[in-house]
């Protein structure tokens, strides 16, 4: 008997069935094992960086898809996409018995612009420097020429000063990277209706991308801000299902990480800290005083703990009643930046302002309660009807204390300004009641609804608006291959007593003065608004091998009562498919848009003090024409050998921005911009592929693209323009081509 | 020791006995009666169908076939005997409310609990819409198109034809999916997206945006959509309207936000000015979506 357990228990192990409890029947077990490489050559003819903007096509061998598939065991799918490259994704999905685990790694790069020019140079991370002996050059003449004249400090004197050394500035190419990782462990054992889930994800973002960092109205110095960002992600979630619906909830704990809270640059024009009363227009006649270094912000870091729980409840007549909460708490402590970095600048009291002593608080300690909930019923009471009521509420409760500048601050790093503020935390409720009856009449189905929408704001200009929305849709089938769909809705947005404008803009300030803002301007997300929209979609399937589908679309806000601000904004769109395959041999395909979008807006130039003068106004009137086309074939040459396909596409947008202003006030004329974000951007390509055996596929085949961009205020941007520095990264028109030859091999 | 070897004795009896319905083995339920028609019978004539579909979790399931197709022994016998298949349960041609009820005997779970009421269960939308069971071409989730993105561009062209703008997320590069911030089976969010709302589904991916701030922008804390247009754009950054235009839709303060930057101010211009050009109001405002530096009231630290 002694230790006779322990082989009878090894007998046992040895017998009982293994741990996977999933093992297919027979008859549907299958494997993929699938790789596809080749090599490639990607031609462009500009240093552009819109081509590879979110891309790597790079050069050489590719090693493009990995697929390893099967359910020999246990069911498991692995993928590999474009390996290695900077735009590579990495997944796989296992499920041993009742378990499943996902794991996917991705990478997503975003150029933004190449070869930009920076005065700069970064050192260390987030510390962007200019040499001293160039920052005093320009220092001494600036004090030169100011003492001659200072009406002579002006653009043409500083773009002769500037030029020789933007010329030799070191180039930056401007990008950034996202590397995503997540894994998630579920369980959903077979026949419990039981399931629950684990998974933390993380994301590192970095790189850098162009920011605007100035030191007032006359010297904007764009510089490349660092980016070493880090997401982590944890949740939990679990479902529970039985005969009368289920329960459901999570807790998720999303935090964000920032390796740089602040970025430091240096003026080109200053070697040494000096401040005065205009220093924030500097350098020009007015002066030429300001901080040799301005230090900026960056993104906070921040916590946000949510949880949920919601229930579903099936009841007769084919009713179901759910419910979700959620309840979130966001939090963000981060210390302060000082004042300024510029040390000749005191607090009114005689203080340091580059002192953090000087501050009235350390960091913010910001702490906000968001709750939802989301309730809906839908039944079924008869045949032919069918009942919809929903009722929403979403509340974003802002605790974070105010902080109270007492003394004011600092502007641009360039003077102080004896302005008292005060940190205003914006909070906002959302509510919505929404319920819709449909009929179903065979052929058609008809829905008439009504929804009921409000908006409560803090510290805003309005306290509350509220939209009442009334809608309908009609689906026509008259036969089995012709479908109709059909909707509109006409919304109108009121909100009841005065739009506070002075309020709101005084909210903060700590004690405030007459405002500046205009006061008949009417603020677009809050205004006074109607809506009205309508969309139809017809699809066709004639012969059950071609599918036509034809859309028309149209939304229109129309801002009545708003005398400046946002008047009008209308989106009109038309649409046409056509997809046609006769046979398994080829097949077609087309399609073709119009979208045009139209904005009205008003407004008037004011001096010192907003203007009363309707001379002053001028309107904006925006409409981009865009006209989009695309289409394609598959041709099966020989059947199981010899396949071809080419497609194309492109779309030309055409904007324009006509501008008008009446003679005499300020401004006289205004001059339409014609050229207002115009592009062009064709593709197409096509592609050969030889089936030499079961196993083994050769593709050869390639693609060519043209990109175009006419713009008034950003094509072919000079580095260095009144008041301005720019980088000037390169992200405009380029052609390229990519001619590739793959190789696909099954097993 | 020798209550270790009565401990381990009847370890190993309750082991035997209870494997395998023991502890840690799933719980048996009662076994689905065996398909009267079998996967393999099925293959005979729909063998294209059938090699895709035992490759997915429907594949797998007891009933295979007859799960949704119900019996299908007529249909079989009529083939063999006449030539002419006989009669069995077909989702072509059926309303939309018979195929979803279908699918979501097993499907009710999920986010695909919320289906019910939502817009495109309203519109008559099926599951077939989008989903094959046999015919499907995505890599996951059993899509009718290849490209993910092309199921939902098959019904909304004009987001298709946004996403084809200049300034776009990464869609048509296939980094993202219309799935990336949408779930199209669950409309108890507004525009059916995967957070709580628009402005936090957002954050899902630009969490250093969340804040709170010091200095905050009341519209960026209320919705991103005030400003951007997430499906795609001609102007930088996903803007619904150029700088400095956009943001002189609220702000005509004194001097220069209400200031008219006309083409006499871009490049090429008489007097081209660094609030109309290059990045505009962001040239100095940098911080546009809120800031955490005391001297930045104006979103310019």
């Amino acid at each position: 008997m002694r230790r006779l357990w322990l082989p009878l228990t090894i007998v046992a192990l040895s017998a009982t069935p293994g741990a996977s409890q999933d093992e297919a029947p027979a008859d549907t077990t299958f494997t993929v094992r699938r790789i596809e490489f080749g090599v490639q050559g990607p031609e462009t003819d500009t240093s552009s960086s819109r081509f590879r903007e979110y891309r790597a096509i790079p050069s050489g061998f590719v090693l493009d898809r990995v697929h390893f598939a099967g359910n020999d065991g246990f069911r498991y799918d692995v993928r590999v996409d474009r390996a290695l490259q900077a735009d590579a994704r990495y997944t796989a999905r296992l499920k041993p018995g009742p378990f499943q685990v996902d794991f996917d790694f991705q990478k997503i790069p975003h150029r933004f612009g190449n070869d930009g020019r920076t005065l700069h140079e970064e050192r260390p991370r987030g510390v962007f420097v200019i040499s001293d002996t160039l920052q005093r050059a320009n220092q001494s003449a600036l004090e030169a020429q100011r003492a001659l004249s200072p009406a002579g400090v002006n653009f043409t004197f500083l773009q002769q000063l500037v030029n020789p050394t933007i010329d030799a500035a070191s180039r930056i190419d401007l990008a950034l990277m996202r590397d995503r990782g997540r894994l998630e462990l579920g369980w959903k054992p077979k026949d419990k209706d039981v399931e629950l889930k684990m998974s933390y994800f993380q994301e590192r973002r970095y790189g850098n991308r162009a920011a605007g960092t100035s030191f007032g109205f006359s010297n904007v110095v764009e510089s490349a801000e660092p980016i070493e960002y880090r997401t982590h992600d944890l949740a939990t979630a679990g479902e529970w299902r039985t005969s009368w619906g289920l329960v459901r909830g999570g807790v998720r704990y999303n935090w964000f990480q920032n390796a740089y809270l602040s970025q430091s640059f240096d003026n080109p024009f200053r070697v040494t800290d000096s401040n005065d009363a205009s220093a924030y227009t500097a350098p020009g006649s007015g002066s030429i005083n300001g901080a040799a270094t301005g230090v900026f912000s960056l993104p906070a870091e921040n916590q946000a703990v949510t949880g949920n729980l919601g229930f579903v409840v099936k009841l007769p007549s084919k009713t179901r009643l759910s419910a979700d909460a959620s309840l979130g708490h966001w939090t963000q402590d981060s210390p302060f930046l000082p004042f300024t970095s510029n040390t000749s600048i005191r607090l009114p009291d005689g203080r340091a302002a580059t002192d953090l002593a000087s501050l009235p608080a350390r960091s913010l300690d910001a702490k906000v309660n968001v709750s939802s909930l989301s309730l809906n019923l839908t039944s079924k009471p008869a045949k032919h009807l069918f009942l919809t009521a929903r009722y929403r509420r979403y509340d974003f409760d802002n605790k974070t204390p105010r902080i109270e500048f007492h003394e004011g601050y600092t502007r641009f790093d360039a003077v102080w300004e004896d302005i008292p503020r005060v940190s205003v935390p914006y909070g906002y409720t959302t509510g919505r009641a929404q319920a819709s009856a449909s009929y179903d009449l065979g052929r058609a189905t008809l829905e008439a609804g009504y929804r009921y929408d409000t908006d409560d704001r803090t510290f805003r200009e309005v306290e509350q608006t509220t939209t009442g929305t009334l809608f309908g849709a009609v689906l026509l089938r008259p036969t089995t291959w012709i479908v109709l769909r059909a909707s509109a809705e006409r919304a109108a947005r009121d909100f009841d007593g005065e739009y506070h404008y002075a309020e709101a803009e005084e909210a903060s300030f700590l004690e405030p003065e007459a405002p500046t803002q205009l006061p008949e301007l009417r603020r677009y997300d809050l205004a006074k608004k109607d809506t009205d929209r309508l969309s139809a979609r017809l699809q066709m399937t004639p012969g059950g091998n071609t599918t036509i589908s034809l859309g028309y679309s149209k939304a229109k806000d129309d801002y009545k009562e708003s005398p400046f601000g946002l008047a009008s904004g209308e989106v009109e769109g038309l649409s046409a498919d056509v997809d046609y395959t006769p046979s398994e041999r080829w097949s077609v395909f087309a399609f073709a848009g119009r979208d045009t979008f139209d904005s009205l807006q008003r407004a008037r130039q004011s001096g010192a003090t907003p203007s009363t003068r309707e001379i002053d106004n001028w309107t904006s009137n925006v409409t981009d024409k865009v006209d989009t086309f695309g289409g394609g074939f598959n041709v099966v040459v020989v059947k199981n050998k010899l396949d071809v396909k080419v497609n194309g596409s492109y779309q030309k947008v055409d904007g324009t921005n006509a501008l008008d202003s009446p003679p005499g006030g300020t401004p006289d004329v205004a001059v339409a911009i014609p050229e207002f974000d115009d592009t062009k951007i064709l593709t197409a390509g096509g592609e050969l592929s030889y089936r030499v055996s079961k196993a083994v596929r050769l593709s050869f085949g390639g693609w060519l693209e043209d990109y175009e961009l006419r713009d008034s205020a950003t094509s072919n941007i000079a580095t260095y323009l009144p008041g301005s520095i720019f980088l000037a990264a390169n992200d405009g028109d380029y052609r390229a081509h990519v001619l590739y030859a793959r190789l696909a091999y099954v097993w | 020791m020798k209550t270790l070897d009565r401990w381990g004795c009847a370890a190993t009896v309750a082991f035997v006995l209870l494997w395998p319905s023991g502890a840690w083995a799933e719980a048996e339920k009662p076994a689905a009666p065996p398909p009267n028609v079998s996967l393999t019978q099925c293959g005979m004539c729909h063998e294209t169908q059938i090699n895709a579909f035992k490759t997915t979790p429907h594949g797998t399931l007891a009933q295979s076939c007859t799960a949704c197709h119900g019996d299908g022994t007529e249909h079989v016998k009529g083939s063999i005997e006449k030539g002419v298949p006989g009669p069995i349960t077909s989702f072509k041609n059926r309303k939309a409310e018979e195929v979803n009820a279908a699918c979501l005997s097993c499907h009710d779970k999920g986010r695909q609990a919320n289906w019910h009421g939502g817009l495109h269960d309203r519109r008559d939308v099926s599951c077939t819409s989008c989903h094959s069971v046999h015919s499907f071409h995505s890599a996951r989730a059993q899509l009718k198109t290849t490209n993910p993105d092309d199921t939902c561009f098959t019904c909304h062209t004009n987001i298709r034809n946004k996403s084809m703008r200049v300034s776009h997320h990464p869609v048509r590069e296939g980094l993202m999916s219309c799935a990336s911030c949408h779930d199209p089976h669950d409309g108890t969010k507004p525009k059916m997206v995967k957070g709580e709302s628009i402005s936090e589904t957002c954050l899902t991916c630009h969490t250093e945006k969340r804040g709170p701030h010091l200095w905050e922008h009341a519209p960026v804390r209320e919705n991103c959509a005030t400003c951007h247009d997430p499906h795609g754009s001609n102007h930088e950054k996903l803007l619904v309207a150029k700088q400095p235009y956009l943001c002189q839709r609220c702000h005509l303060n004194t001097r220069h936000p209400g200031t008219l930057y006309d083409l006499r101010n871009t490049l090429g211009g008489t007097s081209p000015s660094n609030r109309a050009v290059e990045h505009a109001c962001k040239n100095c405002h940098q911080n546009v979506h809120g800031g955490n530096a005391p001297s930045g009231p104006y979103l310019g630290r």
